[in-house]
């Protein structure tokens, strides 16, 4: 009997292991509950916000910013109370915790003491762990006041109310004029949602050269190709060319160097790397096809684009220029150029692009496009905004804060390269590198995350790089295709289970059509039906529905 | 439990004392089954996760309920059949094969007398301790389309056409099943084998005096006293029948697209569908799917086991 009733015992516990194996693992989730929508009436206030403050034109910041008798007073308030308030600021990195951690929050603390009153403690966490962190930290209402919502999800975070409107107040108006004249319009209200402000983003390229061609330069020698006259101007980056001068190219190298393989590319990538096609709503199943000049969702698989891609990238396959390996290979693009395994390979180009990839790939690079498309794409400005937690206790501090993040390069050298003396020293031509004695390895603060920092363009700028880069990145970002549906979110919950399905199909015949391994004649009409019945119609249905609500909102159209 | 061969029916009093005696045991068991508590019973409750549209702010408890909402994706689309299908036609061979294959080598084992006995045990456990990550490198190393030791040392020198391993269904269903087999024989194959040694060697001494031949030692001693731990085992196997390894069915195949028809089960089905959408429900529910018709199944089998053979019955 005993042994009967033990061995019941054990078999529940094996089913509850069961259950308790399972399910767990995912760290944020998307919730059911809409964004707060706050009518449609406050959308105009998006183009107009930025010149409210017009009537304080005189008002300087000490970075010579303009600003608000508000901010300027909010400032000697907390000055006079005596008490600076401690404000916490969370961001991510590759490596977690850096050792320097609190010394440079002590060093941006005397700073910000200084222009604005307020301490900063500086919240550092590794990517692994920080979208499940944030969630904690956000939902459980500890402190933390400024955060980068790169990885936990700028829509998650919008859907589940952790997000401070910059709206409210006027805040953004009264508090954040050095952000206005730093962001380009097009991009600052990019993270508007609902009518709600809800993040900035940060200072990077926003868009992308679209197929970008990267070819190592020892092996364009080795066949004698005359690249240096095909440049347009003097210190162009890259040269502007065509499909069949890059077939031509990989034709030669095939046959000179048959042993390694020609070309290469990250699986999932054709699609947003070489097309001007906008992932609306941050999927392929429904898409703008013409996204400069229209709202319409549709079917990115059955286009003639598409095939066309596909072709080419077949084209290629066939003749040879593929690995045999590359479905399966998860190696990246540079390692292998770098070990001598690969000779060319494909990249998305922005200012900067050459001296980036000749480093990874540790020998120099040439750099080719093919057409001359640059392409922002709708999703580019709320990939990592920078968000105020909508349950700090000083917002108005907060917005400060953010604001001096953006104009201050005192504070935006610390925050992106720490302490100089210490971690950094400057270079005599103006550069700056690791500070004797310090490398990547033993450095107390080097997080090699600039991108995620609110204002790269005002640190210093590491050796390696045009002391330009920046400047060419802003006329870079000015010059950029945006697609019309920027800004928008797409809350996919209503229809998960077509998103289930249709990410199963896609993967099932992905890699297959864009690394060229099949026939697309032939294999893209089973993906076509395949999509067809995973409900692809019911979701670019459902996708339409909420862009539409959405331009309408924002007044596009 | 193991030892599951007829126990006389004993006195009150015997069983008292016995009781007695195991006290240290059940002290020994404590920590264990206080771990099994914290880890696996407090966390049941959570399985209202799965009817509920969560929300990291209202919290388990506090988030709306849903309904079966969360579980229209595992049956709504054209999918659901065919990783129901793999999940339970793929766990039904490995069930079989290896069984059979696990009592194959625990008996070849206990007949060894060599003094190589550990060596070969040791060999044979080895790839159950390998994560599944190294395990597809090793296929890989065998299956690569540009440098694997198929293609270019058997096939070439053979005259054959190189195969692109990944990107042929009909080939996988086999290799998933050799690879699972060569995977997970060591540890069943002990279970088998700890078992046959504790068999009474009493049985064997009188049937060799009797002039019984070996193969009859095996089939009229070592299988029917195996009986028991064979159900038992196969007993839990069909408890998760619903589960695959995910190791086996998503790194080993190297996540190739062109196979998912064949490798695409249940557990990989969610994990790439949710990869992206992050919804704790509806992993939940998936969970809970997969655990209730588990529990079914071992219910079921378990009745089927106690009309067939009362004695053998898990409970």
């Amino acid at each position: 009997m005993k042994k009967r009733v033990l061995a019941v015992v054990l078999t529940g516990v094996m089913t509850a292991a069961m259950l308790a194996g399972c399910g767990a693992g995912n760290s944020d989730s998307t919730s059911d509950t809409p964004a707060a929508d706050s009518g449609s009436g406050e959308s105009t206030a998006a183009s107009s916000a930025g010149t409210t403050a017009a009537g304080s034109e005189d008002l300087k910041d000490v970075n010579g910013y303009p600003t608000t008798q508000d901010a300027i007073d909010a400032i000697q308030e907390r000055k006079d109370s005596g008490s600076y308030p401690t404000l916490v600021v969370g961001f991510m990195n590759f490596a977690g915790t850096p050792k320097g951690i609190e010394r440079i929050s002590q060093k941006i603390s005397e700073r910000t003491e200084e222009t604005l009153g307020v301490d900063v403690e500086l919240q550092i966490m590794d990517m692994a762990s920080y979208a499940q962190n944030m969630n904690l930290m956000l939902a459980s209402g500890e402190q933390m006041d400024l955060f980068n919502a790169v990885s936990v999800g700028f829509s998650p975070c919008v859907n589940k109310g952790y997000l401070y409107d910059m709206y409210e107040d006027d805040l953004f108006a009264k508090y954040g004029q050095g952000i206005a004249v730093v962001v380009p319009e097009q991009y600052l209200y990019a993270d508007v949602v609902g009518g709600g402000f809800y993040g900035i983003t940060s200072q990077k390229e926003q868009g992308q050269g679209l197929f970008g061609i990267s070819i190592a330069q020892q092996y364009l020698d080795g066949i004698g190709y005359d690249y240096n006259s095909m440049y347009e101007n003097d210190g162009d980056e890259w040269i502007y060319t065509d499909y069949d001068t890059i077939t031509d190219i990989f034709k030669q190298l095939h046959e000179k160097y048959p042993d390694k393989t020609v070309f290469m590319t990250d699986k999932g990538t054709v699609v947003g790397q070489c097309m001007p096609v906008d992932a609306i709503g941050g999927d392929y199943f429904g898409s703008l096809l013409d996204p400069m000049n229209s709202l319409t969702v549709e079917d990115l698989f059955s286009s003639d684009q598409y095939m066309e891609i596909c072709k080419q990238m077949y084209q290629w396959n066939q003749a040879g220029y593929f690995s045999k390996d590359a479905l399966t290979d998860t190696t990246g693009t540079t390692p292998a150029v770098k070990a001598g395994s690969l000779m060319a390979y494909k990249t998305a180009l922005k200012p900067g692009i050459k001296a980036q990839e000749s480093n990874l790939c540790g020998q120099p690079m040439v750099m080719f496009q093919i057409g001359r498309e640059n392409f922002s794409a709708s999703n580019t400005c709320n990939s990592m905004p920078w968000c105020i937690n909508s349950q700090t206790e000083d917002p108005v501090a907060a917005m400060q804060l953010l604001n001096a993040f953006y104009t201050d390069p005192v504070l935006s050298n610390l925050l992106c390269w720490g302490e100089e003396g210490v971690e950094y020293q400057k270079t005599d031509d103006g550069h700056i590198t690791f500070a004797d004695g310090v490398d990547a390895s033993n450095s107390e603060y080097y997080n090699n995350v600039n991108w995620e920092m609110p204002n790269q363009f005002i640190a210093d700028i590491w050796e390696g790089n045009d002391l330009d880069v920046w400047e060419k990145t802003a006329t870079f970002n000015e010059k950029c295709d945006v697609s019309k549906g920027m800004g928008f979110i797409f809350d996919n919950s209503e229809v998960a289970s077509e998103y289930t399905a249709l990410t199963n199909v896609y993967t099932q015949y992905r890699d297959q059509l864009e690394l060229g391994f099949e026939n697309p004649e032939k294999l893209i009409p089973e993906m076509e039906s395949a999509l067809k019945d995973a409900g692809l119609e019911t979701y670019m249905q459902a996708k339409q529905e909420a862009l539409d609500a959405w331009a309408k909102d924002n007044g596009k159209e | 439990m193991a030892r599951a061969v007829n126990q006389p029916v004993m006195s009150k009093a015997k069983k008292k004392s016995l009781m007695k005696r195991s006290i240290p045991i059940y002290i020994m068991a404590l920590p264990g089954l206080l771990y099994l508590f914290i880890n696996n019973y407090m966390p049941m409750p959570g399985i209202v996760l799965a009817f509920k549209n969560y929300n990291a702010k209202k919290g388990i408890y506090g988030s709306p309920w849903a309904g079966f909402k969360n579980f229209k994706y595992l049956f709504a689309t054209s999918d659901a059949f065919i990783i129901t299908r793999n999940t339970i036609c793929y766990n039904l061979v490995f069930i079989l094969v290896n069984t059979f294959f696990a009592i194959f080598v625990a008996i070849i084992l206990s007949e060894l007398t060599s003094k190589w006995k550990k060596a070969y045990q040791s060999v044979i456990l080895l790839p159950y301790l390998l994560s599944a990550v190294i395990i597809s490198y090793l296929v890989f190393a065998f299956l690569s389309p540009e440098n694997g030791f198929i293609n270019n040392s058997i096939l070439k020198p053979l005259g054959r056409e190189a195969v692109s391993w990944y990107q042929k269904q009909e080939y996988w269903p086999f290799i998933l099943v050799f690879v699972n087999l060569w995977k997970g024989i060591g540890y069943s194959c002990i279970i088998y084998l700890s078992t046959i040694i504790g068999f009474d060697r009493g049985y064997y001494e009188a049937a060799a005096i009797d002039g019984a031949t070996k193969w009859q030692q095996i089939t009229h001693i070592t299988l029917p006293l195996l009986r028991p731990t064979i159900i038992m085992l196969t007993l839990m196997a069909v408890g998760r029948i619903f589960y695959s390894d995910f190791g086996l069915f998503y790194q080993v195949p190297q996540n190739s697209g062109a196979l998912l028809p064949v490798t695409n089960t249940i557990d990989t089905y969610v994990y790439r569908g949710l990869l992206e959408l992050g919804d704790i429900s509806m992993s939940a529910a998936a969970g809970v799917y997969q655990s209730m018709v588990g529990f079914v199944l071992v219910l079921g089998a378990n009745l089927l086991v106690r009309k067939l053979d009362p004695d053998s019955a898990l409970f």
